[in-house]
């Protein structure tokens, strides 16, 4: 388990403010969050690497705030790997067993297994610099790894990565941690790479946490104007919610929907685009969430079509581009817009 | 039609006349160094090369000169390379004006050192000093002192220049490994800041082999204690001994090319002269 409480650090113009995380063991956490939001130093407070100027860290039942580093049992993988140069690949995976002074025997066991997780056997004679960006960051995991650290940290390791490596090295992450069950902390800036990597999200900007959940819950349900945007929920409204007999009805411009969220007041309103179904008529009522409007603007993102639809308030709203003529419809077309009220989410708009 | 494609553009005619205009000026300079300093081996013949190298005190100035710069040059990476690690690592107070006080002796004329120094020991402190065994003027351990005020700056300033080069990531993520700060020091960021050190402590070791300045106004000209090769060619020069002098002019063009080379070859950088 790590845990922060009241964490602070001014360091020139990045800085945490206040954070209050708690991570449970064995879980893999993304701390997501745009550059310089202050992501670094926090892993860095963990590390050992960086002194906070307020608030207490813990990890398990230890409070690490006076211990350094060596004495901290991290695995720290900085953004560039900061493997040793000097070493060869045998000697920079070994190089925090001998600094613990392990048995000769522990030292290639532990080597064997890590290789082999990891599939980097085969470069053991090599130096570092002769290494790919994947085998780089393998390499840097296994080194962070061989000293079976309480913590693994990991300062967005996959970013530097072409996206074909980026994508194994995903999957690679999850299966490493399903076998090794190290808590583990990972930084981004990506959200994509957040979903497949992680079983719990904090939301980072300017050395605040924002939101902490499940990345289902904070990919869904944004509980902050921030957050909602920095995970791209592209329907980011104001609105007025008012609660009817057990249901909650929200007017946002000329629209009204109803929501599944209880709240009341000035709320602000985020749907997802793919929650939203288009159709050429309106579909059965299961739901009153049914609003018809004009195409305003249509646009490729990808294998993506967004479409903004006017009904009352722009909606965007997306399609497959599967190549189907209805896929991208022509400005002024008359669509149907359906939104379950699930999807509806809201949450109090201070000031 | 071909033939009009042979045909120098305007564009390209103005692009070659900046290259030669600029690359011409930098020939320019490098031609007055090698014709200045290539006449001092031309003005000499090979006898009187030989001769002037193989006399007495010719090789006595050499030997005098490389002991001293050795020793110099080895006391100043001793104290330089924890200095430079602290001035590259740690976030000091005051930082603009220590590294002003630093760089002092080696922007001022190295003969305001020699005669600071004269000055210090003239004073009570430096009184006290001396009376205690310290002493250092007009000795010959003055040399190695008066070469090591104007050195050990630089020297710092060199190695500096080979820590900054390395990430100190590195030594964070050696501690997060099991390294004590000097474990951490000692098997990661010294090795990997190895050539560039070497580097340094080749070029401070040049310096000192041509100190001149502060030795002449702190030790004298006295041959037997100060004659280095500077001081030598100085004294050689002052009483018409042309071609010994431009014997160890050239004993020390050969010292001051080496060391270069071998500074640019181990990828030193970020020297002050």
């Amino acid at each position: 388990m790590i845990r922060s409480q009241g964490l602070s650090k001014s360091l020139g113009e990045f800085r945490l403010a206040d954070v209050s995380v708690e991570i449970p063991a064995k879980e893999y956490f993304v701390l997501i969050g745009p550059t310089g939001a202050g992501k670094t130093i926090f892993l860095e407070c963990i590390a050992g690497l960086i002194e906070p100027d307020r608030g207490e860290i813990w990890l398990g039942d230890r409070h690490v705030n006076r211990l350094p580093p060596e004495e901290r049992n991290v695995g720290y993988v900085p953004q560039d790997y900061a493997l040793f140069n000097h070493m060869s690949v045998r000697e920079n995976i070994r190089f925090g067993l001998r600094a613990r002074r392990a048995l000769p025997s522990t030292i290639r066991e532990k080597e064997e297994q890590l290789t082999e997780l990891l599939g980097i056997s085969h470069l053991l004679h090599r130096r570092p610099h002769t290494l790919s960006g994947g085998e780089k960051q393998r390499v840097a995991l296994a080194r962070a790894l061989a000293t079976d650290p309480e913590v693994l940290l990991l300062d967005e390791p996959l970013s530097a990565l072409d996206e074909n490596t980026r994508e194994m090295l995903c999957r690679e992450l999850t299966r490493i941690h399903e076998q090794l069950q190290t808590t583990t902390v990972h930084v981004s800036h990506n959200f994509d790479e957040t979903l497949a990597v992680a079983t719990s999200v904090g939301v980072i900007n300017r050395g605040e946490i924002l939101q902490v959940g499940t990345p289902e819950e904070v990919f869904r349900f944004p509980k902050d104007r921030f957050v909602a945007e920095f995970v791209r929920s592209r329907n980011v409204l104001e609105g007025e919610a008012r609660l009817e007999d057990g249901r909650c009805s929200v007017q946002l411009g000329g629209a009204r929907l109803t929501s599944d969220c209880l709240v009341e007041g000035n709320v602000y309103v985020t749907i997802r685009p793919e929650a939203i179904r288009l159709g050429d008529t309106a579909a059965d009522g299961e739901h009153p969430n049914v609003l018809k409007g004009q195409v305003t603007r249509v646009e490729r993102r990808g294998v993506l079509v967004e479409i903004t639809v006017e009904v009352g308030v722009p909606l965007v709203a997306v399609r497959l581009a599967d190549g189907q003529p209805s896929s991208i419809p022509s400005l002024g077309t008359e669509l149907y817009l359906s939104v379950p009220p699930r999807s509806v989410n809201l949450f109090p708009r201070v000031k | 039609m071909a033939r009009e494609e042979a045909l120098i553009s305007p564009a390209r005619v103005y692009d070659l006349t900046f290259r030669w205009a600029f690359a011409g000026c930098l020939f320019l300079l490098l031609l007055l160094t090698t014709a200045v300093l290539a006449s001092d081996a031309l003005y000499l013949t090979w006898r009187e090369f030989l001769v002037g190298l193989l006399r007495k005190e010719t090789l006595w100035a050499v030997e005098l000169s490389l002991i001293t710069s050795t020793v110099t040059a080895a006391l100043a990476v001793l104290v330089g390379i924890p200095a430079a690690y602290a001035l590259s690592r740690f976030r000091l107070p005051g930082s603009l004006l220590l590294d002003t006080i630093l760089d002092l002796p080696i922007v001022l004329p190295p003969a305001i050192m020699g005669i600071s120094l004269l000055v210090f020991f003239y004073m009570p402190y430096g009184k006290w000093l001396e009376a205690r065994g310290l002493e250092f003027v007009y000795t010959r351990q003055g040399i190695v002192l008066a070469q090591f005020v104007v050195a050990a700056p630089f020297c710092v300033r060199a190695l500096k220049a080979a820590f900054d080069n390395i990430d100190p990531r590195l030594e964070g993520v050696a501690r997060t490994l099991g390294c004590s700060r000097v474990r951490a020091f000692w098997k990661v960021t010294l090795p990997l800041a190895k050539s560039g050190l070497i580097a340094g402590a080749i070029m401070t070791w040049a310096r000192a082999v041509g100190e001149f300045g502060p030795i002449l106004f702190f030790v004298g000209t006295e041959p037997t204690k100060a004659g280095v090769m500077p001081i030598r060619i100085f004294l050689d020069m002052s009483i018409g001994q042309v071609e010994s002098a431009l014997t160890m002019v050239l004993i020390m063009l050969a010292i001051g090319t080496l060391a270069l080379l071998a500074f640019k070859k181990l990828g030193g950088r970020g020297y002050l002269w």
